[in-house]
């Protein structure tokens, strides 16, 4: 193989894909390419002190599990807590007595206008024992409308 | 049994039920690992212990979806990989010290030792520490992507199909990075071996 040709298989040689004759012929080439070799040279010693070089002596483990904790509390971590089994049905719950309490409470309000209506019917009615024709209605605009013409001073 | 004799899977299996203190010891186990991935892709920069935070973080929140049946170790790595090729496409933390901010006589020096096999076991701390850093500055010099896939094949020693997936390019082109990778060092390397000839034939 040419001289030329042999240093392009610098890479491969590097990468353990020579087969066994062409590692020989490498090998014989390194020996007599001062280019060859030192480039290996090169990248041994890069490769090496990186893969060498000392770690850091900080401790993180601490700062790390603060931030992780921390950090599962937020908004969103919540909302999938709330997923699991156990916390969704207790949501699930409580959500069932809000519901009914809203329920409840919508319920007593349609009561209470219709009390309204009632108080309003008792008063046409005590009015009429005073002597004022009783309210011929059938419901409540008709109601207002004949309170405002009872209401009205006759000439 | 203490807490050193205990399995990764068991201690993911405690982090997951609240126990703080096995995601504790699952940091200690692997901080230096992810750190060094960190140092070597981000370079010199200062924001490493930022990076190794976040990336232990973001395992944190993928935990859920780990599979205890795989090993640990090459996960939270994968995780570390992705996130600085992340950081360096946003060009974040690029405080380094470069190869160009050298004088001419340090990098001549550098480019002689490094032209010769060392044993770097036999150097001082300090000593092996300074040459670590021109390495490093001499790899910051490359272009981003042919820096972390010579990383990633000549230091972390992974097989191409696995950069192409960290990388997410196909087989060939990781190939091509990381003997483009090479080449470009051997530039660097050519150009200072012509200046040496020069000055013997004088």
């Amino acid at each position: 193989m040419k001289y030329k040709r042999v240093c392009t298989l610098i890479g491969k040689y590097r990468d353990k894909e020579l087969n066994a004759a062409e590692r020989s012929e490498f090998e014989s080439h390194l020996a007599a390419c001062e280019y060859c070799r030192t480039t290996m040279s090169l990248l041994n010693n890069v490769a090496s002190l990186m893969r060498a070089e000392e770690v850091q002596p900080l401790d993180m483990a601490n700062r790390i599990v603060r931030q992780a904790f921390r950090k599962e509390l937020s908004w969103d971590s919540e909302i999938i807590s709330w997923l699991r089994p156990g916390p969704a049905l207790a949501a699930l719950t409580l959500m069932l007595v809000l519901f009914s309490f809203l329920f409840m409470m919508l319920g007593n309000m349609r009561v209470s206008t219709y009390s309204e209506y009632d108080k309003l019917m008792d008063e046409a009615a005590e009015t009429s024992d005073l002597g004022v024709s009783s309210p011929q209605v059938q419901n409540g605009s008709e109601l207002v409308f004949w309170l405002e013409q009872e209401g009205t001073p006759s000439d | 049994m203490s807490m050193v004799d205990l399995a990764d899977s068991a201690l993911i299996e405690s982090t997951l039920s609240g126990e703080e203190w096995a995601f504790a010891e699952l940091v200690r186990r692997y901080q230096a690992a992810v750190w060094g991935t960190a140092h070597r892709i981000l370079g010199n920069s200062s924001e490493k212990e930022d990076a190794v935070q976040e990336i232990f973080l973001r395992a944190f929140t993928a935990l859920r979806k780990f599979d205890r049946k795989l090993p640990f170790g090459p996960w939270i790595l994968r995780i570390a990989t992705n996130y600085c090729i992340d950081q360096l496409r946003r060009k974040k933390g690029r405080q380094v010290q470069l190869w160009s901010e050298l004088t001419e006589y340090d990098q001549e020096q550098l480019l002689k030792d490094f032209s010769q096999d060392n044993d770097w076991g036999s150097f001082d701390m300090e000593t092996k520490e300074s040459y670590a850093k021109a390495a490093q500055a001499l790899l910051d010099e490359l272009n981003p992507k042919y820096r972390v896939a010579f990383v990633l094949r000549e230091i972390e020693e992974k097989a191409y199909a696995e950069i192409s997936k960290l990388l997410g390019t196909s087989e060939i082109a990781a190939r091509v990075r990381v003997s483009r990778a090479r080449f470009e060092l051997q530039k660097r390397f050519r150009a200072y071996l012509k200046r040496q000839q020069r000055k013997e034939r004088r």
